[in-house]
């Protein structure tokens, strides 16, 4: 099937992606890839300039990795003599044509997939040394340091900013979420991002870089039938950056922390980008939301107040929770942590809170009513 | 794509879908909403697909999956698949045709005057996409995805189109990376190996790399029947006979492996 590469800014100059059905592959296009790509090389001073990653280690390197048909000594596999003295040039111009002569599986996921890596397009050796390497699968430099080499952007967001993400440099690194191959999901990922997250957030006892513990994200969702619209769709990326951030649990953007906040829309700009804001914004609605006595908005009650306007938590969980609309049960009310019960009740045209913030308020989509929902 | 979330059991799905949005295989309200120009159009089209995107433009994320949607578009005829942006009359609707059309996405831009269908779908989210057929019934709903949105956008609108069946919208819903690490792979490495070194002549090598991939891979058919097909052809017909019979009992219809039996045949009791 045809394919485009996608040469975008979202991690870097020249990270390519290739998504295949979609377009055809312009020739043009491709040949921009592939000089963006030389290009990178070039201002990062990476090894990735043919030939500069492809010669065996020198006598005397420590060697890890040895690809078999130059560890049996048998050149002419892959050149044109089978002469380890002189083996001359490789038996086809292209090198990647002649890796996938033996290594079909990824000929063929690369063929199958929605994505491939467009380091991988160009030429198996940007990332793997075809004789022997100082390192596993014959890789030329280990991750994070050999996808930094193009990926500089991610690596310094992952390194620099105020909130980071161990996930990044812990373990695989960059291999922990990515595919550097070829995947059918965005970005390389090896898999949708809620499965990916749980490997670690759906374990007890996980902490964060100043030793809180997290959440155990997969028991919380198990216990709370329900389940907010990106968490259920499996995009924990929707809030949440991956690799690091400047905003307090790696948010993608600005979230009250706290219960109270004088009502400016910049503080809750994490949920305006999906939620309409005009929902805290109008006195008066018909169609904008649910939570109204009658046309009287009571998000605009709670929440738009120069002073003590209630934030989004304050009434809402943001994963999961027990009741319709992601209501909690209760809200951590002040420094000692009391927890004071909601009692949130859905009726057929409305709902009703009582013996909480205030006395009971009823409140009815379709009439409204004498207490008109006042908080 | 609220229709399922693999992992998640069917009582919290029944409870995340349909929260927000009017449910998924039920017929939508079909009002007439005013264009640009002034006209009329009904947001169903009876002869094509629709695809209607709520919108706000000044919305980073309604600009980054309008982006995505315009490198969808062109992947469907215009014959089958009706594109429709559906825009507030809070909105400036000069700036929706803009946004439009720096997202390289061509839409049929109709007005929600006072967010009459938005309240009546009970969308809540932008941007939000619906996908809806001939007869009126809403096929999917999509709200804004980081991850994955075109690939389900896509396999959605096939889907309703007919083009993919179940299996291939749910594998498109929950995606993965391709699996290359099998041991079936490394044996298949091994097998192309071996007939390389075959080729040169090493029969002692290809046999060897051969027998490699079969004891990576004990149920590989095509390693036994290679193995078998070399042993025989190297005339050791008393150690390829157990190797292409093992072939033959994985896959009765190796052509390789009854080949080379047929130069080894069994010897009389």
């Amino acid at each position: 099937m045809a394919r485009i590469i996608v040469l975008e800014t979202r991690s870097s100059a020249i990270h390519g992606r290739s998504r295949k059905g979609v377009a055809t592959m312009e020739s043009g296009a491709r040949l921009v890839g592939v000089v963006m790509i030389m290009l990178g090389v070039m201002m990062w001073g990476g090894p990735l300039v043919a030939g500069a990653g492809v010669a065996p280690l020198p006598k005397g390197a420590t060697i890890v990795w040895s690809h078999a048909p130059y560890g049996m000594g048998e050149c002419g596999i892959c050149h044109v003599r089978d002469d380890p003295a002189d083996p001359g040039p490789i038996t086809t111009q292209n090198v990647t044509e002649l890796c996938f002569g033996c290594h079909e599986e990824l000929q063929d996921a690369m063929a199958k997939s929605r994505y491939s890596h467009a380091a991988v397009e160009d030429s198996c050796t940007n990332c793997h040394n075809p004789h022997n390497s100082a390192y596993k699968k014959l890789l030329i430099a280990e991750p994070p340091s050999l996808c930094a080499q193009c990926h500089q952007d991610i690596w310094d967001e992952a390194t620099k900013a105020p909130v980071q993400h161990r996930a990044v440099r812990d373990g695989k690194s960059c291999l922990n979420c990515h595919s550097p191959h070829a995947s059918n999901v965005d970005s390389l990922l090896l898999d949708l991002p809620y499965n990916l997250c749980v490997t670690c957030h759906g374990k007890d006892g996980v902490k964060d870089e100043q030793g809180k513990t997290l959440t155990n994200i997969a028991a919380l969702l198990a216990s709370n039938p329900v389940i907010h619209g990106p968490v259920a769709d499996k995009d924990c990326s929707a809030c949440h950056t991956p690799h690091g951030g400047k905003y307090f649990r790696l948010l993608t953007t600005e979230y009250p922390a706290t219960f109270y906040s004088p009502f400016d829309p910049k503080s809750y700009a994490l949920c305006f980008t999906c939620h309409n804001s005009e929902i805290v914004a109008v006195e008066r609605t018909t169609t904008l939301t649910g939570f109204r006595d009658g046309n009287r908005n009571l998000h605009y009650v709670h929440v738009n107040k120069k002073e003590r306007g209630r934030t989004c938590r304050a009434c809402h969980e943001v994963h999961a929770a027990p009741q319709p609309h992601l209501i909690r049960n209760g809200v951590p009310y002040g420094k000692s942590g009391w927890i004071l019960k909601i009692n949130y009740t859905p009726l057929p045209n409305g709902g009703r809170c009582e013996k909480t913030c205030h006395g009971a308020f009823t409140y009815d989509r379709t009439k409204g009513t004498a207490s008109g929902g006042s908080s | 794509m609220r229709r399922g979330v693999a992992g998640f059991t069917p009582v919290l799905l029944a409870l995340t879908m349909g929260l927000a949005f009017v449910k998924v295989g039920t017929v939508i309200p079909n009002p007439d909403l005013p264009g640009l120009d002034g006209s009329e159009h009904a947001l169903v089209d009876r002869q094509r697909l629709t695809v209607f995107l709520f919108f706000d433009p000044a919305q980073p994320r309604c600009l980054e999956v309008m982006r995505e949607m315009g490198g969808l578009q062109g992947s469907f005829p215009k014959e089958k698949v009706r594109w429709v942006g559906i825009v507030s009359d809070r909105f400036d609707p000069a700036k929706a045709v803009t946004a439009a059309r720096e997202a390289g996405l061509g839409l049929e831009l109709l007005t929600d005057r006072g967010d009459q269908l938005y309240g009546a779908l009970e969308v809540r989210l932008y941007p939000t996409v619906g996908i809806v057929d001939t007869k009126g019934v809403l096929r999917a709903y999509l709200p804004y995805h980081k991850v994955n949105f075109t690939g389900a956008l896509d396999a959605e609108i096939r889907h309703a189109l007919g083009e993919i069946d179940d299996a291939a919208l749910e594998r498109a819903l929950h995606p993965q990376a391709a699996d290359i690490g099998t041991k079936q792979a490394e044996a298949g490495r091994y097998l192309r190996f071996a007939e390389m070194l075959w080729k040169m002549g090493k029969r002692d090598k290809a046999i060897a790399k051969a027998r490699e991939a079969a004891g990576i891979a004990p149920g590989s058919a095509a390693a036994h029947a290679l193995l078998g097909s070399y042993l025989a052809g190297a005339g050791d017909c008393e150690k390829a006979r157990p190797e292409l019979e093992k072939a033959l009992q994985l896959d009765p219809d190796n052509e390789q492996a009854r080949k080379a039996m047929e130069a080894c045949p069994k010897q009389g009791p």
